[in-house]
């Protein structure tokens, strides 16, 4: 062990230079230059809070402001910034999240995401709301954050582990109380798709594990000992209290979730035609009857939680009998039982849980894995591609294909060094494959298909981070809502919907919540919350609350658009274009997406071009 | 005074921060006197005064400073933060606070046994 940085100074300057006392945030940024290896702390500005609040906020100001246009995400001018929320670690309910930015070597675009479990909250009980990493290590590093002690150390030992024996090397040689997010061999191979795993749980989407690997950081971890001071924590418990029986009696939350984890809307979207099935191909699974979230149930054998949620979605879940047995995870989650269940056409838990465990060893995202899947199984079965080629049997339906496939991506040994470049990248190298990549922007799709919903097709034309599910979602108001529900057909008012949703879910992201909690709480509550945790009177507006999400989704534009992006990339794959949906509701349907977006820059106060006006801009302060 | 079933418990630590809201004013998981142990996937252990007839805490502390009224109180004025009452404990429910360096022992909160009403999965429930 090498000690690279005496935190002692650190400390001083920190203690020197702190902007007063905090409430709710605490009050420091820690910047990480591996180049040189020299540690800092930053104190944090009182503007940014109020116009930024935090997590991806606070991500999107420095990634705008820090990273060089134009850089590639891999190389050492990118920048990793791990960001909590205003509201992350306190009391509030599914206050766990920590959200990492960067340029994604999926997309070369923007990049947020947003992982639960414990590490956000203990990143803030150290004392830090942000950590701001740069450069690229000459060596494998661990970045170890004890509180106040904070340094790099040789990660040499656990170079090439995967994600949960890297954990266990931490706990065993550093201390149990530590807490990790690290990549497996997926992140230091570069899988354009590689995650960030924090004990069983990921920062998934859009490869910010490939960003980590070629910065040579293996794991970051953090224990911290100190409290979140609340600014009035009498109002603040009482309207936590509030939220907690809310969320309690809410089907969605009270209910669903706690019985059947995030599986709890398979049925339903398979009965609505949208479960995408053979890599799109169709919208309704005929494996259905046994693999649904009654099914997938039998494997539960206890409920979990992230930090501070009562509404506990997750699951630990284990594999009794047959090829798979021995197996456990934290899950399986709807997103994974769809990619490598109807998404690959394959009927067999026990491999979908055997899936979703390999993707948490390796650092795997599981929506663009299963997707890489469904796309190389179609490009069999067209012909353009050979089994021979890929060495073994790869058809849809094969569970066990799906199992050495995975292997091969996250070792990117043999065909798997190609298939870890995703979708996009991988319909350039073969020849006629490229109607068959489903993606937005790079990044391959979630578990709805968009010809059954004209709300999740503008969602995922529009999402900054390309195909995303989590910046609106508007299958909620159109399928599940228990009050008055959306046409999912109609185009009418979607425009609005996706806009306004788009803002919420990112003040969301921003404070550090789940966006389960927005099933059951309203923007008057966050905003009881928000003002009594920090006493800012900033927070005291819904307006203004909702006014810093859409200067985020704005500043994220322009970060978007300096990077490349025309409006040509808010669109759809053709498939939803052109080829209508054969069976169920939605037959004969197609996406008609133009139109609806153009409404949606209306909307926005965007020109035609995909540009935010200078009048939006002058009214969002970003001028 | 306190039944704890760990099947039930989520390990989501809202029993942790509402205690140490409501003891310190602030959001301090690690300063609660219940907490939550877990070695992943098992069952995860939770600890905390179960306020037993044994008493064992009161009779090891050398300062005097814990007495039985109805449940474990600790005047903080004799403790001399030694830690024996840690070791005496047969539950594991004691800790030190890590900011004041003194035992950490469940006060029933005067009655209102916070934890109870705010764990969401019913896995600790008042008793006797």
């Amino acid at each position: 062990m090498r000690e690279m940085v005496s935190s002692q100074s650190n400390r001083k300057e920190r203690m020197t230079t702190k902007s007063g006392q905090w409430y709710g945030y605490a009050g420091t940024i820690l910047d990480v230059d591996l180049d040189r290896e020299a540690i800092c702390c930053i104190p944090l500005d009182r503007t940014m809070a109020r116009e930024y609040m935090g997590g991806k906020g606070f991500g999107a100001r420095y990634l705008f402001d820090q990273l060089p246009p134009h850089c590639d995400p891999l190389s050492p001018d990118n920048l990793l910034i791990f960001s909590t929320g205003t509201l992350t670690g306190t009391l509030v309910p599914a206050s766990s999240r920590c959200v990492v930015c960067t340029k994604s070597p999926a997309t070369g675009l923007w990049l947020d995401a947003n992982c639960g479990g414990f590490f956000g909250p203990e990143l803030k009980m150290a004392g830090f709301d942000a950590i701001i990493i740069r450069g690229r290590a000459k060596e494998p590093l661990i970045l170890l954050i004890d509180d106040d002690d904070v340094r790099l150390q040789k990660a040499s030992d656990i170079w090439g582990m995967d994600s949960p024996a890297t954990h266990r090397w931490i706990k065993n040689h550093l201390g149990g109380a530590f807490r990790v997010a690290s990549i497996g061999p997926a992140g230091e191979r570069g899988v354009r798709f590689a995650s960030i795993i924090s004990e069983y749980r990921a920062f998934g989407r859009g490869g910010a594990g490939a960003v980590m690997g070629s910065k040579n950081l293996k794991a970051i971890a953090v224990r911290g000992s100190k409290s979140i001071p609340i600014g009035d924590p009498e109002r603040f418990m009482m309207y936590c209290r509030e939220a907690y029986n809310e969320l309690a009696i809410h089907p969605e939350t009270g209910g669903g979730r706690q019985k059947y984890g995030t599986n709890v809307i398979l049925s339903c979207m398979n009965e609505a035609g949208i479960h995408p099935v053979r890599n799109f191909q169709k919208g309704i699974f005929d494996g259905a009857p046994s693999v649904n979230e009654e099914n997938i149930r039998e494997y539960f054998i206890r409920n979990k939680a992230c930090f501070g949620c009562p509404i506990y979605c997750s699951k630990i879940s284990e594999v009794k009998h047959g090829k798979y047995k021995g197996t456990f995870v934290e899950g399986p989650e709807y997103e994974n039982v769809w990619a490598f269940g109807a998404n690959c056409e394959n009927t067999d838990i026990g491999a979908i849980i055997k899936a979703e465990y390999l993707c948490d060893h390796y650092g795997l995202d599981g929506i663009s894995t299963g997707n890489v899947l469904g796309f190389l199984m179609e490009c069999v079965e067209k012909g353009i591609l050979r089994e021979e080629d890929i060495g073994f049997t790869f058809r849809f339906g094969d569970g066990e294909g799906i199992i050495k496939a995975i292997h091969l991506i996250g070792r990117r040994e043999g065909p798997g060094a190609l298939w870890g470049e995703g979708v996009k990248r991988i319909a350039e190298k073969l020849e006629g494959a490229e109607d068959l990549a489903m993606h937005v922007k790079g990044l391959e799709m979630p578990a709805y298909d968009p010809r059954g919903s004209t709300g999740i097709a503008l969602a995922y034309a529009t999402s900054d981070r390309g195909g995303c599910h989590l910046r609106a979602w508007p299958i909620g108001a159109e399928f599940l809502s228990t009050e008055e529900r959306m046409d999912p057909f109609s185009t009418e008012f979607k425009a609005e919907y996706v806009k306004s949703q788009q803002d919420l879910f990112t003040v969301i992201d921003s404070c550090g919540l789940c966006l389960f909690t927005n099933f059951a709480l309203s923007l008057r509550q966050l905003t009881q919350f928000l003002h009594s945790a920090t006493k800012m009177d900033i927070f005291t507006s819904s307006q203004e609350i909702l006014k810093i999400g859409e200067r985020i989704n704005n500043l994220v534009r322009m970060f978007n658009l300096r990077e490349g992006l025309t409006k040509e990339g808010d669109n759809l794959p053709e498939r939803f274009l052109k080829h209508a949906l054969e069976d169920g509701p939605c037959r004969g349907r197609v996406v008609d997406i133009e139109p609806m977006v153009r409404e949606y820059y209306l909307v926005r106060g965007w020109g035609e071009d995909g540009i935010p006006t200078g009048k939006k801009m002058e009214e969002l302060n970003l001028v | 005074m306190l039944k704890i079933v760990p099947s039930l418990c989520t390990e989501c630590q809202i029993c942790m921060e509402i205690c140490s809201l409501a003891h310190f004013g602030e959001n301090a998981p690690k300063r609660s006197r219940i907490w939550i142990e877990a070695e992943w996937p098992k069952e995860p252990h939770i600890f905390v005064c179960l306020a037993c007839e044994d008493h064992d805490c009161v009779q090891a502390c050398p300062a005097g400073a814990l007495q039985w009224e109805d449940w474990i109180r600790l005047d903080r004025n004799l403790c001399d933060a030694c830690g024996v009452c840690v070791e005496s404990c047969p539950v594991g429910g004691i800790r030190i606070d890590p900011t004041e360096h003194t035992p950490l022992i469940c006060d029933t909160c005067q009655d209102e046994f916070r934890c109870v009403r705010w764990c969401p999965a019913k896995a600790i429930e008042r008793s006797g």
